[in-house]
């Protein structure tokens, strides 16, 4: 990876990275040291890093960051400093998707990295074992039973609201 | 595998991640619009898909990174980085003061060592313990007498030992020479040394003791003579054992007296100085 690739995939992956440790740890500072921490690493390995690959690099080390951050229990917020929920004013299918992310942010951090490196990211299963260190199947049914829960928590929304 | 009421939620969950195929997710759609119950079921799956939202990390540019490896600077602003020591020549003249000293002191001692070394060839050594020994100049004798005196043999005392000789011959054969170097012995050897002794004796008690020598050979007188006034002339040379606990003590160097302990400072100091530019 040279000092262009480098720098290319601070341009495309910088924002991802970080919205997908911010929707996680909900925590902006903290998510930024992680996202920055990231990056050090993979300029440090850039020699050996695929510029191909970069972007997988990247999630697996925030990722892989981010675990650690949650186990040494740092500043995980469900209320939190990031500012997501304070909308519930607002009506229809924005109230529905607060309702949303209120739900992702119920489920075990395996389950809520799962959904936004599916959803956010767009990885394939594959992807998401290599970068979470689980087997492809694992991957499968952990997101299947994510998307069960978030559906029933929707619907569950629906009725009130009805 | 079909999509159908028992496998209908594994293909909506798979449709929703994006892993199915186009033939499969056609197969979903049409499923789906043929079974209305299904079909709400469905969309309460799209839901938890989430959309991308537009976070965006505002903090790109402390990521950004420069290659140090492949950077490199143009020349004119290295050539601003160059820098030059001014170069301060002081005078060393400490080390110019030792070398001149030591170079001078060098020139006496080869100068004034070789003319005393040459002076103390060929002298004769007469000890206290009445030793007489031989040096290794042939021309050179220890005589057996007292005092401790250096006596240089030189050709006029190398005359007279052959006189003496030649005296004693005559003595023993006329008996006509009345002088106080041929009291007993008729043997060369001891006759030479006599000679040379009683010349010592004449030095130190030239006005005193003279010789007397009567003979007949009038030219040999004049010789005596002449080397007795030569022996008179010649240096006495005693050499001393330095006392070093006397606080007052000299010594000599070549013809020069030195207070010892200014030559024991200059010698240190020298030698410091050689050890130094070793070093």
């Amino acid at each position: 990876m040279t000092e262009k690739d480098y720098n290319n995939c601070v341009d495309v992956n910088a924002d991802g990275v970080f919205r997908f440790i911010v929707k996680n740890i909900r925590h902006t500072e903290d998510a930024r040291d992680i996202v920055q921490t990231a990056f050090e690493k993979l300029w440090i390995n850039r020699n050996s890093v695929d510029p191909l690959k970069a972007k997988s690099y990247l999630f697996t080390v925030a990722y892989h960051q981010m675990i650690d951050h949650i186990r040494q229990g740092k500043k995980v917020s469900t209320t939190d400093s990031y500012d997501e929920v304070n909308h519930s004013s607002t009506q229809g299918n924005h109230e529905l998707k607060q309702v949303l992310l209120q739900a992702i942010n119920e489920l075990n951090p395996t389950q809520k990295s799962l959904v936004l490196l599916k959803d956010y990211e767009g990885y394939s299963y594959q992807e998401i074992g290599e970068i979470m260190h689980l087997s492809e199947s694992q991957v499968k049914v952990y997101l299947h039973r994510a998307r069960l829960l978030l559906k029933t928590k929707l619907s569950h929304f629906e009725k009130v609201r009805a | 595998m079909k999509v159908n009421e028992s496998t209908y939620e594994n293909y909506f969950l798979l449709y929703i991640d994006n892993e199915l195929t186009v033939a499969e997710k056609a197969a979903v759609d049409a499923f789906v619009l043929t079974n209305p119950t299904y079909a709400a079921i469905f969309n309460e799956l799209q839901q938890t898909k989430l959309t991308v939202t537009d976070e965006i990390y505002e903090d790109k540019a402390l990521l950004y990174r420069f290659d140090e490896m492949d950077a490199i600077l143009d020349s004119s602003f290295k050539q601003s980085l160059y820098r030059k020591e001014a170069v301060v020549v002081r005078p060393n003249f400490k080390k110019q003061y030792y070398a001149i000293a030591v170079s001078v002191a060098a020139l006496f001692v080869l100068f004034f060592g070789y003319q005393n070394f040459e002076y103390k060839k060929g002298v004769v050594i007469k000890q206290l313990d009445g030793t007489v020994a031989r040096t290794e100049n042939e021309h050179t004798y220890l005589s057996k007498e007292e005092g401790s005196i250096l006596i240089k043999e030189t050709p006029s005392i190398k005359k007279i030992t052959q006189l003496g000789t030649a005296i004693r011959e005559n003595a023993s054969s006329s008996s006509n020479v009345n002088n106080r170097i041929a009291p007993e012995t008729d043997l060369t050897e001891k006759a030479r040394m006599d000679v040379v002794y009683s010349e010592v004796i004449a030095h130190e008690n030239y006005t005193s003791a003279p010789i007397t020598i009567s003979m007949s050979d009038a030219t040999a007188m004049d010789a005596a003579i002449n080397s007795q006034q030569d022996l008179v002339n010649e240096q006495a040379i005693e050499y001393n054992e330095i006392d070093t606990d006397d606080n007052d003590r000299v010594i000599f160097i070549a013809s020069f007296e030195v207070d010892a302990d200014k030559f024991r400072g200059i010698t240190r100091k020298v030698g410091s100085l050689f050890k130094r530019n070793k070093n």
